[in-house]
């Protein structure tokens, strides 16, 4: 059978393509990195083993005509065109969402560098100033502050587990509250999504993104926060208006960590690059180096279940067996 | 007719149908052919009769009778007699005495007693003759109930039971008066800008939740329990509440200062403990003290007393404060908070867990008494009290009352549950009472919060002599065996160390068709108190 695993642009290739032969000894494999590569390498393939830094779009899809299974290695199938998988018969699998941890310590990194003047404090003394007045005048401790979380999902969850233990208050909000069990287990207060932006000190967004959720959190929720709040955001971008999220910044929020932007990279006059109490990353919360192993073996598992004619996991287009 | 036949009359006259006692030989001609309709309640120690006694009239709102053995039975009962005079406790306590034809030689169990029993009671008496039983008896009933209440004695000489009666109840006696001053009162709340009630027991008391909410969202403003009350007279889930003041005084000023008006209703002001230093001074603030106690407004630290009933002088300024609309919140923050530090201190047991889940499972009306000692600051925030009734303790800090106290309120309140929260220390001052409540089949839920020792008192040390505690005798309490001396009185119960236990008993005991006892070993880390 024949392979085109696309690998992320930072993948040791040697190291890389070592292991691959080795696991799928016996088959062909085409290594690529851009929509070119993975195209042509398209045109004679069987498996595709995706990721996110390159899209399979319909005409790749009905181009491929030996393509049966694309196993995307990453969390997010949105870069694979679904509908044309479904009509072309390809069946489509994900992995479970193994980044749920390195999101939820992302955030609790974010709102720690947050609550200590962090990152402003490194650059100042870089440059020469001691500011322990300006220091002792904002740190602050995280025991007693209430954190809401937006989205009670697989990464929500493993958010509240682990802000329990720093003394926090916790809140959140879903579309679908959890069992009175697992709240009570977790500590976990459910509330209105009016209640979560009035009440909370820190909101993290952990919602998955559907059109319907387009700017869910706009003008209005950002006049809601307290002032001297926190606003995190590892989901995704369209879930926030961007333009209210920058004059909350500037008139009433302490800070914002933000993973992911409206243009990704952003050009260099993006206002949000401009202010001072913003956090940015590039996307890369869930992307640690354990989750990224993590998503790997979950992937390569998954193909070989489809080479041995097992059930796959994580199916999002076609049967499972 | 006899004076024997008399007082049963004359306890059916007043609806008395529950009599408390231990007795001795003294005591016999008063409990000879007792009438089935009166139930006589056997506590195993006067301390825990008298206990029993206080519990009933508090939560049945009437004097209670309690019958104690002489000089060594009232010797025994003189603490709880104490903490029924703090509570305010209407008991018609009588206590038996030598026939009086030999009193001059000092029998065995003579004492001259109304002098002793009047240290702690309301009025004492020793009757002159048979004929004059039944009138003390009478009088001492309307003593009882004499603002502010407590206990009024009667001394029968065995003879005088044998002796004719002379039996004439008479009256009703309301002593509910309607304050003076009110209608000045209500005109300094209106123009006040900063507003501030504290509520105390006798809201519970008069049964005035329902004026004192509707005050407090009318005035729009915030509200305070008063420390260490011996009752809750407002819902601690309201959101105008703001929880109960700590009994320390620079703290209660530091607390109010803020406001310009404070009105303090039905509540000593304030019950502080312990003593730290620093000013007894109010700013600016001006302290306004409506009471039916005329104790507590003598020594008030307000600056205008009003005399008589909470309730009415709370329905008179309802009269003249126009009702605001109150915003409630979707949930209180508190409660939220609670549940957190519950999950935190789950694997620990800690006390913020266990009271948690207590709280969670108990009945919406289910009354609360409360000796759970270092616990009760917490307890009196994380457990919902939502009416009248449902939340009593001994007001001047004695051990040993809250299990009678608690048998005594399930018997005056069968359609409510009880639920009885003890300190181990603290249970072990009453056991016996488990005994009453089994042979009454109460379906009390007692959880001892077993830390092995008199925490509150180690807390204590550390902070007035930090670093001595290692060296300090008489704290720790090990090697008591709570489930077998329980079970010894046929009180089932069971050891609790861990969550899943706590989570599973506590269903078992709400359950439960007879009184039901969980040790569970809570977290003995000492608390900062102070
Ligand atoms: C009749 C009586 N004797 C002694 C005391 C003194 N005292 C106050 S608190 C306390 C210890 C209570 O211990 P426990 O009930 O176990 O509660 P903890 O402080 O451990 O929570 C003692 C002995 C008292 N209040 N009443």
């Amino acid at each position: 059978m024949n392979f085109t695993v696309v690998l992320p642009p930072s993948s040791r290739v040697g190291e890389q393509a070592g292991l691959l032969q080795q696991l799928f000894a016996g088959h062909h494999i085409d290594l690529a990195f851009t929509h070119a590569e993975q195209a042509k390498a398209l045109e004679s393939t069987d498996v595709l083993v995706s990721t996110a830094f390159v899209p399979v779009t319909r005409e790749d899809i009905f181009c491929a005509s030996r393509l049966r299974f694309i196993q995307v290695a990453g969390v997010g199938v949105d870069h694979v065109d679904l509908e044309a998988a479904r009509e072309k018969g390809v069946i489509v699998a994900g992995v479970a969402g193994s980044n749920a941890q390195s999101v939820a310590e992302h955030v609790i990194m974010s709102t720690f560098a947050l609550l200590r003047p962090l990152i402003l404090s490194h650059h100042d003394l870089k440059e020469g100033k001691w500011n322990l007045p300006g220091w002792m005048g904002q740190a602050q401790e995280l025991a007693g502050k209430t954190f809401g979380i937006y989205g009670m999902g697989r990464i929500g969850q493993e958010l509240a587990k682990r802000l329990l233990p720093f003394g926090v208050t916790l809140l959140y909000h879903d579309l679908r509250p959890l069992s009175p069990e697992e709240e009570r287990l977790w500590g976990l207060s459910f509330v209105s999504k009016d209640v979560l932006f009035k009440a909370s000190d820190i909101i993290s967004v952990h919602l998955p993104f559907t059109p319907d959720l387009y700017h869910v959190i706009g003008p209005q929720e950002f006049l809601a926060m307290k002032d001297g709040s926190i606003f995190i955001n590892t989901a995704r971008a369209e879930l926030v208006d961007e333009d209210a999220l920058i004059s909350a910044l500037q008139t009433k929020l302490l800070g914002a960590a933000i993973d992911v932007l409206n243009s990704e990279p952003p050009s260099a006059e993006d206002p949000l690059l401009k202010l001072p109490n913003v956090l940015l990353t590039p996307h890369g919360a869930g992307v640690t180096i354990q989750a990224q192993n993590r998503i790997a073996q979950d992937a390569i598992q998954n193909v070989l279940r489809f080479l041995d004619n097992r059930p796959v996991d994580n199916v999002y287009v076609g049967e499972s067996s | 007719m006899n004076v024997r036949e008399a007082i049963k009359e004359w306890l059916q006259y007043h609806h008395i149908s529950v009599v408390f006692g231990n007795p001795g030989s003294t005591e016999i001609p008063f409990l000879v052919d007792w009438p089935e309709s009166i139930s006589y309640v056997l506590g195993l120690q006067e301390s825990q009769v008298v206990a029993m006694a206080d519990g009933y009239a508090q939560a049945l709102g009437q004097p209670a009778v309690v019958n104690l053995h002489s000089q060594p039975g009232l010797g025994h009962a003189m603490g709880a007699l104490m903490t029924a005079r703090r509570n305010r406790s209407p008991l018609v306590v009588t206590i038996g005495q030598e026939d009086s034809r030999h009193h001059i030689v000092e029998p065995l169990l003579y004492g001259n007693l109304a002098p002793w029993a009047s240290s702690i009671a309301q009025w004492s008496y020793q009757p002159t003759s048979s004929e004059d039983v039944v009138p003390a008896l009478e009088r001492a009933y309307h003593e009882a109930r004499r603002p502010p209440g407590g206990p009024a004695a009667v001394i029968l000489p065995m003879d005088y039971l044998n002796g004719k009666a002379n039996w004439n109840p008479r009256r009703e006696v309301d002593y509910h008066t309607v304050p003076q001053g009110i209608n000045e009162l209500s005109q300094l709340l209106k123009a006040s800008k900063f507003p501030a009630l504290v509520i105390g027991d006798e809201v519970d008391k008069e049964d005035a939740w329902g004026e004192a909410v509707s005050l407090a969202e009318a005035i729009d403003c915030p509200v305070y329990g008063a420390p260490l009350s011996m009752r809750t007279g407002f819902p601690n889930r309201h959101p105008l509440f703001q929880g109960h003041l700590n009994p320390v005084m620079s703290t209660i000023i530091q607390i109010l200062s803020p406001y310009d008006q404070v009105l303090v209703i039905g509540a000593p002001a304030f019950l502080t403990y312990p003593y730290v230093p620093g000013s007894r001074e109010w700013a600016k603030t001006i302290v306004h003290h409506i009471s039916s106690d005329p104790e507590y407004l003598a020594r008030s630290m307000a600056s205008k007393g009003y005399y008589g009933s909470v309730r009415l002088a709370m329905k008179a300024l309802l009269a003249k404060i126009a009702p605001k609309e109150p915003e409630l919140s979707e949930i209180t923050l508190q409660e939220a908070e609670q549940k957190s530090t519950a999950a935190r201190e789950r694997a620990a047991m800690g006390s913020d867990y266990v009271i948690y889940t207590i709280g969670q499972s108990m009945p919406a009306d289910a009354i609360v008494v409360d000796e759970s000692v270092s616990h009760s600051l917490l307890l009196r925030k994380i457990l919902n009290f939502s009416r009248q009734g449902s939340y009593y303790t001994a007001s001047n800090g004695a051990l040993g009352w809250g299990l009678a106290a608690a048998a005594g309120i399930q018997l005056a309140q069968r359609q409510r549950r009880v639920l009885a929260v003890l300190g181990d220390g603290a249970s072990l001052y009453g056991m016996q009472s488990l005994w009453t409540m089994r042979e009454w089949h109460l379906p009390i839920v007692i959880v001892i919060l077993n830390n092995h020792g008199y925490n509150i008192l180690k807390s204590l040390t550390q902070s007035l002599y930090p670093g001595h505690l290692a060296k300090t005798p008489g704290l720790s309490v090990e090697h008591v065996d709570f489930t077998h001396l329980a079970e010894s009185m046929g009180v089932k119960a069971v050891k609790v160390d861990n969550p899943f236990d706590l989570e599973m008993e506590l269903h078992t005991a709400w359950a439960s068709k007879d009184p039901y006892l969980l040790d569970v070993q809570v977290d003995p880390e000492i608390p900062r108190l102070l």
